[in-house]
This record gives C-alpha cells, sequence and structure tokens, in this order.
C-alpha cells in the first residue's frame, strides 16, 4: 500500500502526467465538434466523448507505464526500493495497481465529465434515439479494461528494456495490431478461399497471442443505443482477466530475473 | 553467527559482445559488531557484491546471507540499512516524507519524532520540507545515510558513503558510524578512500579482480600501517651512543628505529642505562599498505 501511495503520489507531482491529465479539458469541445453535425449531435457527442477519453487513457497509460517502471530503474531509484525489505514481485504490481487505480479515477473524471457534455449536446437538438446510460457507462469501463491491459503490456516490455522507446513502440504496435486483429483474422478466414491451408493457421496462431482490442469497443452499443449483448461482456470481462494475469505473470517472472547494476 | 557471509560469489555480465568477469570467488565474513572496511580500486568487484548482498544483482554461482538468511530471500533485508553508492531518492519527496517512507517500508510507523531527530543530527532540520530534487549531493547523501537509519537496523550497508561530502559532512559520518557501532551496529562500509577507511574500520577486506586478496584484523592493520618506531631518551651524551640521534631540545634526543629492530634498538638503551621518555610508532598511510599489495 506504501509503494502504491507513493506511486500515485509521485505521479501526480509529475509535470507530463499533469499536461496529459489537462486534456479532460477537452472535452469542452465536444459540443462544438458535435454541431458541425447538424442532426446528429447526440450521437456525434457521445462517439467523441468515447473517443477522447480513450485517446486520453492511451497517453496516460503510455507514458505512465513507462514513466513508472522504466524512470525507476533508468533514475535507479530500484537501488533504494527494492533494498527494502520487499519482494520484487510486490514492487511490480504495486506499480502496475497504482497505475490502474489513475487510469479507473481518470475513467470516472471522463465518464462525469462526458455524461455533462452529452446531456448538454443532446439539448441542442432531440435525436430520435435514447440515451442509454448504462451502455455508455459500460463502454468506458470496457475502455478502462482495455488499457489496463495495455498497461501490463508496457510493463512486461519495461520489465526487461533499458531503453524508454522499447516499452513504448512494442506497446504501440500492440496496441495497433491488437486493435486490428480481429478484422484481419475475419478477413482471412472468410473472406479468402486462394489463402493456404498453412497461412490460416499462422493466422489463427498470431490470433489467439495477440491481445484482441476491438473485443472491448462498445461504442456502437453506447451510441446507437443497441441492446447489449451480455454473454459477450461476460467473455470478454473473463478474457481481460485471464489475458492480464499472463501478461502480468510473464511480466514478474521477467522483472525477478533482472540485474539492476 | 556471522552479520554477512559471501561464499564463492561469481559473477560475469556481457558488455555488448564482451563478457566481463566482475566477481571470480568472493568469499569473506562480517562479523558482528566489525566495522568492516571493504576496499578496493575502481572495479574490483565491491559494488557487484554489495548488489548481489542487497539483491540487486543475482550471483551466478556462490551465495550471500545476511544473519543466516539467503540474501535471495527479501525477509534477509529486514533488519539492515543501506545505502547506495550515488543514492537516488524520488525527488517529489521532502526529506521529512523520505524518513518516514522509509520508516513505513520498514513496517515502523509513528516514525515522525526519529525522522526530526534524524534530520537535525545530520544538519537537515531546516530542509526538512524541501523536496529532494532542490538538495545539494551532500544533502542527499546525508538523507541516504538518515533513511538507513531510521528503522535502527542492526547491520549497516555502505557503499561509498562519503564521496561528494565536505569535510564537515564527513566528519559527522565518521561521528555516527563509530557512535553506531558502540551502539553494536555492524557496519559494511565500502570505499577506495583509504583514510577513511584507517580511521574507522576495525578489520579490513582489500579486492582486486573479484576476489578477496588480504583480509587484516585491527592489530595487522596497526602492524602493517607502522614502518618504525620515534624513541626519545635522556641524558644521551657521553654514553658512546651512535644511533643516529638527533637532538630535540636541551638534553632530549630522538632515535628513529625499524619496527624490526625495536627490542634491540631498547636493550641497548637499558645496556647503557639511558632513560626512555617516549616510544611512538612511526604510521605509514594505509594507501602505501594498499599499493604494495595491489602491486604484488
Amino acid at each position: 500500500m506504501v509503494l502504491i501511495r507513493l506511486t500515485i503520489k509521485h505521479l501526480i507531482f509529475d509535470r507530463i502526467f499533469l499536461v496529459l491529465t489537462s486534456l479532460v479539458l477537452l472535452f469542452a469541445s465536444v459540443p462544438v465538434f458535435s454541431y458541425f453535425s447538424m442532426r446528429q449531435l447526440q450521437e456525434i457527442s457521445i462517439t467523441m466523448s468515447l473517443t477522447l477519453n480513450s485517446f486520453i487513457l492511451l497517453l496516460m497509460t503510455l507514458f505512465g507505464g513507462t514513466l513508472v517502471i522504466w524512470r525507476d530503474i533508468e533514475r535507479k531509484y530500484t537501488f533504494t526500493v527494492l533494498s527494502y525489505p520487499i519482494t520484487r514481485t510486490s514492487y511490480y504490481l504495486s506499480k502496475f495497481f497504482a497505475l490502474v487505480l489513475v487510469l479507473f479515477f481518470i475513467s470516472i473524471v471522463n465518464f462525469a465529465v462526458s455524461a455533462i457534455v452529452i446531456k448538454i449536446t443532446a439539448s441542442f437538438y432531440k435525436s430520435s434515439l435514447p440515451i442509454v446510460w448504462f451502455n455508455i457507462f459500460l463502454a468506458f469501463v470496457m475502455e478502462f479494461l482495455k488499457y489496463s491491459l495495455l498497461l501490463g503490456f508496457i510493463f512486461l516490455f519495461a520489465s526487461f528494456s533499458t531503453s524508454f522507446f522499447t516499452p513504448v513502440f512494442s506497446s504501440i504496435a500492440v496496441f495497433i495490431a491488437g486493435n486490428a486483429s480481429q478484422g484481419i483474422y475475419d478477413y482471412i478466414m472468410k473472406g479468402s478461399s486462394e489463402l493456404s491451408h498453412l497461412t490460416k493457421l499462422a493466422a489463427k496462431i498470431v490470433y489467439y497471442i495477440l491481445p484482441n482490442f476491438s473485443s472491448f469497443d462498445l461504442v456502437a452499443y453506447a451510441t446507437y443505443a443497441l441492446p447489449l449483448h451480455y454473454k459477450s461482456i461476460e467473455f470478454t470481462s473473463i478474457y481481460f482477466f485471464l489475458y492480464l494475469g499472463i501478461v502480468l505473470s510473464l511480466g514478474v517472472a521477467v522483472f525477478n530475473k533482472r540485474d539492476f547494476s | 553467527m556471522e552479520a554477512i557471509k559471501v561464499d564463492n560469489l561469481k559473477k560475469t555480465f556481457k558488455l555488448k559482445l564482451k563478457q566481463v568477469k566482475a566477481l571470480d570467488g568472493m568469499t569473506f565474513n562480517v562479523n558482528r559488531g566489525e566495522i568492516f572496511g571493504f576496499l578496493g580500486p575502481n572495479g574490483a568487484g565491491k559494488s557487484t557484491t554489495i548488489k548481489i548482498i542487497t539483491d540487486l544483482v543475482r550471483a551466478d554461482s556462490g551465495s550471500a546471507y545476511i544473519n543466516g538468511i539467503p540474501s535471495t530471500n527479501h525477509k534477509a533485508r529486514a533488519d539492515i540499512g543501506f545505502m547506495p553508492e550515488n543514492p537516488q531518492y524520488y525527488d517529489t519527496l521532502t526529506g521529512l516524507d523520505m524518513l518516514l517512507f522509509s520508516a513505513s517500508m520498514f513496517g515502523y510507523k509513528d516514525a515522525k519524532t526519529q525522522a526530526y531527530k534524524l534530520l537535525e543530527e545530520f544538519g537537515l532540520e531546516d530542509s526538512a520540507k524541501v523536496p529532494l530534487r532542490k538538495y545539494s549531493k551532500g544533502m542527499i547523501q546525508r538523507i541516504g545515510f538518515a533513511a538507513a537509519l531510521i528503522h535502527k537496523p542492526d547491520i549497516l550497508i555502505l557503499d561509498e558513503p562519503m564521496s561528494g561530502l565536505d569535510p564537515i559532512g564527513r566528519m559527522i559520518f565518521k561521528k555516527k558510524m563509530k557512535e553506531l557501532n558502540r551502539q553494536g551496529v555492524t557496519i559494511f562500509f565500502s570505499s577506495h578512500i583509504i583514510p577513511d577507511i584507517e580511521d574507522i574500520c576495525s578489520r579490513v577486506v582489500i579486492v582486486k579482480d573479484g576476489k578477496v586478496v588480504k583480509d587484516f584484523n585491527e592489530v595487522e592493520i596497526k602492524y602493517l600501517t607502522t614502518s618504525g618506531f620515534e624513541i626519545v631518551v635522556k641524558n644521551a651524551s657521553g654514553t658512546g651512543l651512535d644511533m643516529g640521534e638527533k637532538e630535540i631540545s636541551k638534553n632530549l634526543y630522538r632515535i628513529d628505529c625499524d619496527k624490526g629492530n625495536l627490542i634491540n634498538t631498547l636493550e641497548l638503551l637499558k645496556d647503557k642505562r639511558i632513560e626512555i621518555i617516549d616510544i611512538e610508532p612511526i604510521k605509514k598511510d594505509l594507501e602505501d599498505v594498499f599499493i604494495e599489495i595491489l602491486n604484488g
């Protein structure tokens, strides 16, 4: 708990993190941009709010994740912290969950601000669709889970890397691949019969190794008030916990082997 | 049981394509109540050994123990205070916060009184609420030492604690180390600054190329750093004494003799019934001894 508190405090006072937090102010621009859509103000404001939330969480995850572990190693803070009677596992997990808590708090703030922004924007032009707050809330929760999983990857890459760039760029690559994997998989499996069996098998393996971030995407359900498939959400939640467990276990195993010289 | 036991540690680092042997069978014990000096030139393996003891680096083979607990077990660090070389701390913390954080990591609550006491002892009371990023290097060393002491450890491990300190800071550190040792704290102290080691250590181990080359206790340190003796005698004139004596004041003479020749000189003085006023050892620096040993 002491380390979690310290990490949060250290982040709050970090200039880069403060700049990223101030991006919350961009929510004020959502009604203005929504107005350009003429008749779909409500739908656009919901989509934009979720996209902006996603953008803020992405930046927070990338920079926060890298700042926490990589900077501790680079600035040799680990020499002090790991010489205390704590295990490396508890250090690693404390740092991770401190950032998850920060992401959770920012998600709540973003949701609260979005709710105000959506309400205001929706009042400008009456939409034929209702605002289903539960769908919007769940979309925010899923985004939070998605970036927590991405954070697990950043921690994994930072556990063995000595440079700032490896965790950042590897995680961006994972993020892009994770968002595209479902589409590419569907295309290969259904769309093309010219591809060999081996290619399809390779695609299947890569598809199962890479995280599937598109399953966390509930933007369409939130925007168009579509009925939710609870089985699918349940499956995604289990997938999240299993995948995160594997990624964190790998990260902890690598971090436990590492030399701090 | 030894406070620290290091047994045949071996460690090789990969540096780009080269393999660098940092430790090559490092073996020694630190006994309870000692101020143990760990002396060696740069690259001898001092910091790597300390990092293995504090589990920051894992040995290729061999083992290290603190109070009989393997150093890879986090519980081994429960009774140690550690100050790394050129310490770096979370710079958003204030000096006081740093001490309280350190105390809480050892499960030591209500450390505020102890923290203020240490801040005062190390001359940092005015900077207690200043963030560490505004501290000078010397102040960081002091807060690092205070943080290593906040939980009242049994064993102190200090890696080059006095590098970059001003003379007052060095004096404070040495005084504190001696005081802690009198209270029963075992101190493991690595340095390449020989006068510091000579001044406070009760045992010195010299390392070179990743292994121990000499292990001296306090008596041996005294013997090795004594090159001869200065004997002050009275009424030597007219006795036919021919030992290169020099008159230092009226009727007082000084005779210098090698340390292997002391008994013969004293017997000769006794035969001639010359009154001995004082005998003082002539000291040479541990630095000279250190260089002699390193040069084989």
